[in-house]
């Protein structure tokens, strides 16, 4: 079934269409929501939220870019909203010095490298992760993280500079990266 | 938003192996989406209030029933064990008397007993039942005439005072209800205890034994307690009346329920709406099968259908009923396909609001009639609905009559299965989004009812049709079942 025509019958609201679309990006739009959420059952709620806006506001699409884009920006914009009910979350965001933290070599998965990249990403504090997700990920710029946010733009700077470096030291870890920062490549591809 | 270049290969790495990252959600992700944006579509919500409220109704319905039918057993009881020792009690003087009653096709004969401490046995018999009565106190009693035809006995005791046994009603279901009320005072003569009976009674004929002391109906009835002095009967009444005993007849109970339950063969009619069909081929079809009649692309076999349910009936005059109550409908018919490779097969709709056609496709794993490997599809519906409808009276005496009867009945698609023909009429596919939750039926037949014992039953061939189709107006093709079955109800008459 093409792109098109789930858009087709999404716009005429037909549940069989709706089913193929989810089918077709949930699985991609949870291991996003996986990334900002605390655990699966929240991402499960984020994906929920998310595809109830994407559903209820399709019309709204111009077909001006793909679908998947528009789709996962929406769930994006899904998961910082549900984060921004938690005041303990905008705490933790709005921390210049978040607190270090002790990787525990036992909770590491190395099942996939990509699955492992996440897992490292869930692994930082809540507020370097959502930084690290939108600007390093999702492509979001830090004026624009700022905003969405409700933080200084400053603040959106030294999170994902020292989300990074504790990124980087997990993934070294890890060995999903073999060398400095300085010259960063991926096991077994470099 | 500003998209951002990776400036290095830590970014690119994160980029990329996120992307790569996806987890299978569970259904309930699903499930909560399509119950946000379908709402309509909640079906375990309606149908359990449903069974919940006709749960209710049933149940409460049975508690009346068997509240009665212990009473009245436990009526007989209390007689049974009465008897004995009132015999051996009442030996002073006694007076007993038959009374009659005579209504338009019943006779009743009563005979009262008193005993010298108060204590009255009354026994009512009929050509074909008995009633007995006794009271520990003083006896006034009334009696309304009884105005039907049909006449029963029913007992009700006020204080425990008195127990009546109602085997069979006086050739008739209409109701006597005794009441008996102990009287504090004390009344000393047969006189007193049985003047207001026949002085306010002026249809309760008291007639004397000859064995209770020569005491005779006729001298009651004239006893100057009563009749001769009638401030002093008035004065009975208003100082002792607190002795009543009521007998007042009931007429047929109004409402009566009926369970019912109808094998049927289920058909279903095919037609088209408009052109859209013509529309739908011109803009996307090209195919020269699909060209040809709808109703000779398809090989439908009918199967069995069921309907089954209560109702409750009301008599408006003596020969119309209306009737409403619960039911489930089962309908069915067999297809006949084969089995393929799958491939995607299309269906042309249209959206009511903009009537713009608009292709939706699924998989089909059937093609369109026999083939190398035959399948028999099998499309159902169950719905559970009102019925609200009359009944009229044609021809009949008491035992058995001849009933029309028509209903309409609002439903909810509780579950179906639909495999649809796609539009090039080559393969069925599956589409529950076209499948309408709401419809509604309409019923005509007619029925013999006829007594048997303590049950009323009825009979007769009755025929069903679906209104609305099937599918939702999108689809371009109607779908009506209709079912031709025989009805068997039953419903207890209530003595």
């Amino acid at each position: 079934m093409t792109e098109e025509v789930l858009l087709h019958g999404c716009l005429n609201n037909i549940a069989s269409a709706q089913e193929a679309l989810y089918s077709r990006f949930s699985p991609r739009m949870l291991g996003v929501c996986y990334r900002f959420a605390r655990n699966r059952e929240d991402a499960e709620d984020m994906l929920q939220e998310g595809f109830i806006k994407v559903f209820s506001q399709i019309h709204q699409f111009r077909n001006q870019g793909a679908l998947e884009g528009w789709i996962r920006r929406i769930v994006v914009h899904t998961c910082i909203n549900v984060l921004k009910k938690n005041k303990k979350f905008a705490d933790s965001v709005d921390l210049i010095h978040a607190n270090s933290i002790h990787l525990n070599e036992n909770n590491i998965h190395s099942i996939l490298q990509a699955k492992q990249v996440v897992e490292s990403i869930r692994l930082l504090p809540m507020g370097y992760r959502t930084v690290l997700n939108l600007y390093a990920i999702e492509g979001f710029s830090h004026k624009e993280i700022a905003a969405i946010l409700d933080i200084e733009e400053s603040t959106s700077r030294s999170q994902y500079t020292r989300a990074k470096a504790m990124l980087e030291d997990i993934l070294i870890k890890k060995k999903i990266i073999n060398k400095p920062r300085e010259h960063m490549g991926l096991t077994g591809i470099k | 938003m500003e998209r951002k270049f990776y400036t290095n290969d830590f970014e690119q790495l994160l980029r990329e192996n996120a992307d790569q990252f996806k987890m299978a959600p569970s259904k309930k992700v699903w499930h909560g989406i399509y119950n946000d944006i379908h709402p309509g579509r909640r079906w375990p919500s309606i149908p359990m209030s449903l069974l919940f409220v006709f749960t209710l109704v049933l149940v409460g319905h049975l508690n009346t029933q068997q509240s009665r039918h212990a009473y009245l057993t436990k009526t007989n009881k209390n007689i049974e064990l009465k008897n004995p020792s009132y015999q051996n009690k009442s030996n002073g003087f006694a007076a007993q008397s038959s009374n009659e009653i005579s209504g338009k096709n019943t006779n009743l004969k009563s005979e009262v007993t008193l005993a010298d401490n108060n204590e009255f046995n009354k026994q009512l018999s009929g050509s074909r039942d008995d009633l007995i009565a006794v009271a520990t106190n003083s006896i006034s009693s009334t009696k309304e005439e009884i105005p039907g035809e049909k006449t029963s006995v029913i007992a009700e005791t006020g204080s425990g005072n008195l127990f009546i046994n109602n085997n069979n009603p006086l050739n008739s279901p209409n109701t006597i209800v005794a009441q008996f009320i102990p009287d504090e005072s004390n009344l000393t003569t047969k006189a007193d205890a049985i003047a207001p009976l026949h002085s306010i009674n002026k249809h309760f004929i008291v007639t004397p034994s000859e064995q209770i002391n020569n005491i005779s109906s006729e001298s009651l009835r004239n006893s100057n307690t009563v009749d001769k002095n009638p401030s002093l009967a008035n004065d009975q009444l208003i100082n002792k009346t607190p002795a009543v005993a009521h007998i007042k007849i009931h007429k047929n109970p109004k409402v009566n329920w009926t369970y019912y339950v109808s094998p049927a063969i289920s058909f279903r009619s095919y037609s088209k709406q408009g052109n859209s069909e013509d529309q739908a081929f011109l803009g996307y079809i090209t195919s020269s099968f699909a060209n040809t009649s709808f109703n000779r692309s398809v090989t439908h076999h009918p199967s069995i259908g069921l309907e089954a349910g209560t109702a409750m009936k009301y008599s408006l005059t003596k020969k119309l009923k209306f009737t409403s109550g619960f039911q489930v409908n089962y309908s069915a018919y067999t297809i006949e396909a084969n089995n393929i490779h799958p491939i995607i097969a299309t269906l042309i709709l249209h959206n009511e609001r903009t009537g713009v056609l608009y292709p939706s496709s699924s998989i089909s794993y059937f093609g369109n009639g026999p083939g190398n490997v035959p399948e028999s599809l099998h499309n159902y519906s169950l719905h559970l609905s009102l019925p609200v409808g009359l009944e009229y009276k044609l021809a009949g005496d008491n035992d058995v009559q001849l009933f029309f009867a028509g209903s309409i009945q609002p439903s909810l698609v509780v579950t179906n299965q639909a495999y649809i023909l796609s539009t090039d009429k080559r393969n069925y596919i599956t589409e529950s989004s076209l499948n309408r939750r709401w419809n509604i039926g309409t019923n005509i037949g007619t029925f013999v009812s006829f007594n048997s014992n303590k049950f009323k039953w009825e009979i007769g061939p009755e025929v069903s049709y679906q209104l609305l189709s099937t599918y939702l107006n999108k689809y371009y093709v109607r779908e009506h079942f209709i079912n031709y079955g025989i009805r068997f109800g039953v419903s207890n008459i209530i003595k």
